[in-house]
């Protein structure tokens, strides 16, 4: 572990939030509320997609530090994010409707959707977003370091 | 170290790019989605309207006004010219010579029908009466007895007369002596035509036959005026002294038949012109009769032009190609409808009525009389009842029916006394006089059917060609019809299926040159050689077996010709050889396959309880089969005692005859609307809203409307439709009338004002001419156009029933086919214009008297192939508008109660997307605001504006049916969400029409640009700073190899 980056451990770190968010969406979609078993289409695809990407480069590059190697990660650096950002577009396109029915509906309708149980699953769908939002900001700004530690 | 560091730079900004280029490129199709959304949060528009005339969707075709009203009178002058029928001309009587002076008889010669401007006369300044059209055509009137008719008899005068609505006084044409306009509701009809004897009396100079010069030519015309809530009574007539006479009212009375005399007196030849929407009786002046004439010519209700073209043919600078709209008889009794008509009493229908029985209405007293035509009492006025027992045996199909089976199945008994008003055994000839599409050319030639096709299929199409050979020595215009007969089968005696012996399917006109031949083709949808079983298929069949088709000048030509083309003459009792070409089709085996499915829909019975039968439980209607004309031939079943107490459907029966088609549910919540922003606007309804229904902004727009107002909007529907809460539609007023817009356009530059109401529908009937029908329909959509108003009840299809009925001068004819095929042109019309016009009125008005309430029962094959196939052409294949439903029942259904015929029929097997209308609610016993709302009624018509929804009472009950609230129908979320549905119809028209009549253009806002800017940028930038990443990374390798 000593060979990790400080890039290194930002990737490890995006790919956690990424982790974080699957979670909360998890809990989204299997919670009672509103969005209960509204999954997203290609939402887990993009979020494992993305996870795998920042775990397999960062175990490509303790294997092995060649050319390749370093290409091979790179792609999968620049991957990443942008299979977040896909799965966080879809992930808003799912939701945004919903929200605005529990959040912005007028006053007698508000009365009557803003249940405890639609307001947590109106907020743990803000949280998968959220999460996955810093996740791909991480990985982008990850992807401005090198995995390697700088020679002594 | 430096290559190494700028890679890691190139390769995060290529990771940011690569981000930016996925948000900006997914984040362009979800801001696409909720553009509306954005622009009211962000300030922005995304869409600019277009409101120069060039981008409206539905254009005027005429450049100023005066071009506009110029195509109103062009039209309305050819429907005088291809509307008038010769129907007898012996003599030479016509066409008319200048040379010869032309005397003018009678009142309506002076003061054609109708005198008064209104909905059936637009009143333009420049309005052509008799006198005008005939002067204007080059004919010398007499001015003797043009003058004492003018100045002595008829002294025309400006009255006051109470307004019919609102009993305010207010100026009108009035007559010294005048026809009765308006007969009213089966009451006496007194027939004011002023004998000769009182012609001096009346003023008329003593020598006024020696003005009357050798070779004049007498024009006798009489009028039978009509009207809304107007009922002809068999046997009312009085004659002009006030006399009770026994005779029919539609027949010519003595006073008139008088007139008739002194002008074959007086002239050389003379001609009658019929002057009436109502079918007369003309036995005394036809061929044979007492008082004979030269020649008869029926002319309609006119409007203000049509004389011009009613003067063109009698002079004969047009050929006469009109043809009678309806069967001609000796007698109306020999007509099985007018057998069952008027209507009476069930025997016990006072058990209907309740004292604080009903629950919607506490407390109150509700009776079971009937109501007036316009309403009023407390009522559920269900105890009148009349029984169609005529079946599809309306018209030719009888007659002409029967006449073939005197010739061909003399088993029939069609030879038997039943229905003969002539003599002992029903004869043909002595009953009829001119039969249906009757109409003498002046131009002598033959229609010959060259040929045939039928595609067999949903949507297929009958094409006929027909060869017309101008056998004259002039140039001129011709009228081919096309008739089928269908197979009658073993199948057909069995299951009661009924078949005419001839069926008109449809015509065309068309140009012959001198001796010259052209061909005329008319298509026709296969579907309608279908025939309904509703016993045992209980579907739409075609038998198999030969069918039929030939060309011929009118029903009873063409019945000849099937005849003839059997191997019958003469000699075999036919009343006249026949060679014209029948081409015959075959079909192999039964089909009850082909249209069974409408639309994916499958085509059963909808209407068993329509069914008298269905309700007493046993055989107590025997309806008319052509197998036993003798034995079946209908007797008057308001003289058989019918007690309701007596079915074994009794609480079934006084529930339907109480109104209670449907009753509010209490335990399924409504979902309540929900405001999501979404609009009725030109900027969110693009070509892929309107041209589908099941799009999912039509949903979305009709579920942000609340419980309140949804149920509200469709009970209160009114003669405006008002704005709705969420959805924000402009308001859309209704307007009248059959004869088109009754407004003016006044001309802001000139102040001259312009009434394009100018259109006969009786005309346009006896034209047999769907093309001219097409123009009629465009010009009247124009006419809309330019008036800025888009909604309007604009023609009549209902099937004359009888010759009695006060709205004929509104329908089309006894025929449902010609009915349907002019509605058709004229819907097709006015749609592509974007006018919203609704024909009325839609199930089986077939009588004005007690049309508020009395039960017309029947079988469903009458239900389906009579008054509603007039409506299927216009509503289903010209994809029309907008329809209202009439007043009636249909069996002991409110027809705006029947979700059989409203939701299965015309908007399942007829695929029809448009608004329905009620007539005038003018009973809430009588009409049901849920039965409404669930049966698919778009619009309940009342008279109030901003009342769309159901709190407006007290105690915020609604305000007509109080025992509705928003509390009272929220647990009924199928009223609810099926006035939901309703509305989303509506809005949907009100998309498709001219209401939208703007282009809205797509432009891109600030946040489009940016989007757009960010994705080209970002995949630019990605592209390249991956090249640069790869580059250094290789060369940073090289370096450190």
């Amino acid at each position: 572990m000593k060979k990790l980056s400080v890039g290194a451990w930002i990737t490890c770190f995006a790919a956690l939030l990424a982790v974080a968010a699957f979670i909360a969406y998890s809990a989204n979609i299997g919670g009672e509320g509103y969005y209960k078993d509204a999954a997203v289409n290609n939402f887990a695809l993009a979020i494992w997609g993305a996870a795998a990407c920042l775990v397999l480069a960062i175990a490509l590059y303790l294997v092995k530090g060649n050319k390749i190697v370093e290409i091979v990660t790179g792609i999968l650096r620049v991957a990443a994010p942008a299979l977040m950002a896909f799965g966080l577009m879809n992930l808003i396109a799912g939701r945004v409707d919903g929200l605005g029915y529990i959040y912005f509906s007028n006053a007698d309708v508000a009365k009557e959707v803003q249940t405890a149980a639609n307001l947590g699953s109106a907020q743990t769908a803000i949280w998968s977003m959220a999460l996955l939002g810093a996740g791909m900001l991480i990985a982008v700004i990850a992807a401005f370091f090198s995995l390697r530690k700088k020679k002594a | 170290m430096k290559s190494q560091k700028t890679a890691s730079l190139f390769r995060g900004v290529t990771a940011l790019m690569a981000v930016l280029f996925v948000l900006s490129s997914l984040g362009q199709g979800l801001t696409e989605n909720y553009r509306s959304q954005l622009d009211g949060m962000l300030g922005t528009s995304s869409y600019v309207t277009i409101n120069d005339e060039s981008a409206a969707r539905f254009q005027k075709d005429y450049a100023t006004i005066e071009d506009m009203m110029a195509a109103a009178k062009a039209l309305a002058i050819r429907e005088g010219e291809e509307g008038t029928v010769v129907m007898k001309n012996d003599n030479g009587v016509l066409p008319l010579s200048k040379e010869n002076e032309v005397v003018l008889f009678g009142l309506a010669a002076y003061a054609p029908y109708p005198y008064a401007n209104g909905d059936l006369k637009a009143g333009n300044a420049d309005a052509v009466d008799l006198v005008a059209a005939l002067t204007e055509a080059g004919l010398t009137i007499n001015e003797t007895v043009k003058d004492f008719y003018m100045n002595s008899i008829l002294n025309k005068h400006v009255e006051m007369v109470p307004n019919r609505w609102t009993g305010e006084l207010q100026e009108s044409v009035g007559y010294d002596n005048i026809y009765v306009a308006a007969p009213g509701d089966m009451a006496e009809y007194q027939i004011v035509e002023v004998p000769p004897e009182l012609f001096e009396e009346k003023g008329a100079p003593t020598d006024w036959k020696d003005s009357i010069k050798a070779g004049s030519v007498a024009i006798v015309v009489f009028a039978r005026g009509a009207g809304e809530g107007n009922t002809y009574a068999p046997g009312s007539a009085l004659n002009y002294a006030g006399e009770a006479t026994g005779k029919d009212p539609l027949a010519l009375s003595d006073d008139e038949l008088a007139v008739i005399d002194v002008a074959k007196e007086t002239c050389d030849k003379v001609l009658v012109l019929v002057n009436s929407g109502n079918t007369m009786v003309l036995k005394d002046i036809a061929k044979g009769g007492a008082h004979e004439v030269d020649g008869i010519a029926y002319i309609g209700v006119i409007n203000d032009y049509q004389l011009t073209g009613v003067a063109k043919v009698l002079l004969g600078e047009v050929n006469a190609t009109g043809a009678l709209p309806d069967t001609y008889v000796a007698d109306n009794a020999s007509i099985p409808a007018v057998v069952n008509f008027g209507g009476s009493y069930y025997t016990d229908y006072e058990i209907v009525g309740v004292e604080g029985a009903d629950p919607r209405y506490p407390g109150e007293t509700i009776v079971n009389t009937k109501a007036s035509s316009f309403g009023g009492a407390t009522t559920y006025n269900g105890g009148h009842y009349i029984v169609e027992a005529e079946g599809i045996y309306v018209g030719y199909k009888y007659f002409e029916t029967r006449y073939y089976d005197a010739v061909m199945n003399p088993d029939y008994k069609a030879a038997s006394a039943a229905g003969a008003t002539q003599g002992a055994a029903w004869d043909y000839n002595a009953e009829v006089l001119y039969s249906f599409g009757h109409g003498l050319s002046y131009l002598d030639y033959t229609q010959t059917l060259k040929s045939v096709n039928v595609d067999l299929s949903e949507n297929g199409d009958i094409t006929a060609v027909i060869e017309i050979k101008n056998n004259s020595g002039k140039d001129g215009l011709f009228l081919a019809q096309l008739y089928v007969q269908q197979p009658y089968t073993d199948y057909d005696r069995e299951n009661l299926v009924e078949k005419s012996a001839v069926m008109f399917l449809n015509s065309g006109k068309t140009q012959v040159k001198a001796g010259g031949t052209a061909n005329v083709t008319i298509t026709v949808p296969t579907k309608y050689l279908a025939s309904y079983d509703y016993k045992q298929a209980k579907t739409w069949i075609l038998d198999a077996g030969d069918y039929l088709f030939t060309a011929a000048a009118g029903s009873h030509a063409a019945v000849n010709n099937f005849l003839a083309q059997q191997g019958k003459t003469v000699a075999d009792g036919m009343d006249a050889e026949a060679a014209g070409a029948v081409v015959t089709w075959n079909l192999a085996s039964l089909d009850n396959k082909t249209f069974s499915i409408a639309i994916g829909h499958t085509v059963t019975n909808v209407a068993d309880d329509a069914d008298l039968n269905y309700w007493t439980g046993t055989d107590t209607v025997t309806y008319l089969s052509r197998q036993d004309w003798e034995g079946t031939y209908p007797i008057n079943y308001n003289e058989v005692e019918i007690k309701l107490a007596d079915s074994p459907r009794k609480d079934e029966w006084i529930a339907e005859l109480q109104g209670k088609t449907y009753t509010v549910k209490t335990d399924s919540p409504a979902a309540e609307g929900v405001d999501k922003g979404v609009r009725f606007n030109a900027a969110s309804i693009q070509d892929e809203q309107r041209d589908d229904i099941n799009n999912a902004y039509w949903d979305d727009l009709v579920h942000e409307i609340t419980i309140d107002e949804a149920v509200g909007a469709v009970i209160h529907g009114g003669s405006t439709s008002d704005t709705l809460t969420n959805v924000e539609n402009p308001v859309v007023v209704q307007n009248e009338g059959v004869s088109g817009f009754t407004s003016g356009y006044t001309d802001e530059a000139t102040g001259k004002t312009y009434k394009f109401n100018v259109h006969s529908q009786t005309l346009m009937g006896s034209s047999f001419n769907p093309e001219l029908a097409y123009a009629w329909g465009l010009i009247e959509g124009n006419s809309g156009l330019w008036l800025n108003r888009f909604d309007l009840w604009g023609t009549g299809l209902t099937q004359r029933r009888t010759p009695y009925n006060g709205r004929n001068y509104e329908y089309i004819s006894e025929d449902p086919m010609l009915t349907n095929r002019i509605g058709y042109a004229i819907l097709k019309g006015c749609a592509e214009k974007g006018i919203m016009n609704g024909p009325k009125h839609m199930g089986f008005n077939d009588q004005e008297h007690n049309r508020g309430g009395v039960s017309a029962y029947m079988t469903e094959q009458k239900f389906r192939e009579t008054d509603l196939r007039g409506f299927q052409g216009g509503l289903s294949d010209a994809h029309g508008l907008a329809v209202m439903i009439a007043f009636n029942r249909i069996g002991a259904t409110n027809a705006a109660h029947h979700a059989g015929m409203l939701t299965t029929i015309l908007r399942d097997e007829w695929g029809y997307t448009g608004l329905i209308s009620t007539d005038m609610m003018n009973n809430k016993y009588y009409f049901n605001a849920e039965s409404m709302v669930m049966s698919g009624i778009t619009q309940v018509a009342d008279f109030a504006q901003n009342d769309n929804h159901i709190n407006q009472g007290e105690n915020g009950v609604d305000k007509t049916w109080a025992y509705l609230s928003v509390d009272a129908v929220k647990n009924d979320s199928a009223l609810v969400e099926k006035a939901r549905e309703n509305l989303k119809y509506q809005l949907y028209t009100f998309a498709n029409s001219a209401v939208l009549n703007v282009t809205t253009e797509r432009v891109n806002t600030w946040w489009d640009n940016a989007i757009t800017t960010v994705k080209t940028v970002s995949m630019v930038c990605a592209c390249v700073s991956c090249a640069a990443w790869l580059i250094l990374t290789l060369i940073s390798k090289k370096k450190e190899g």
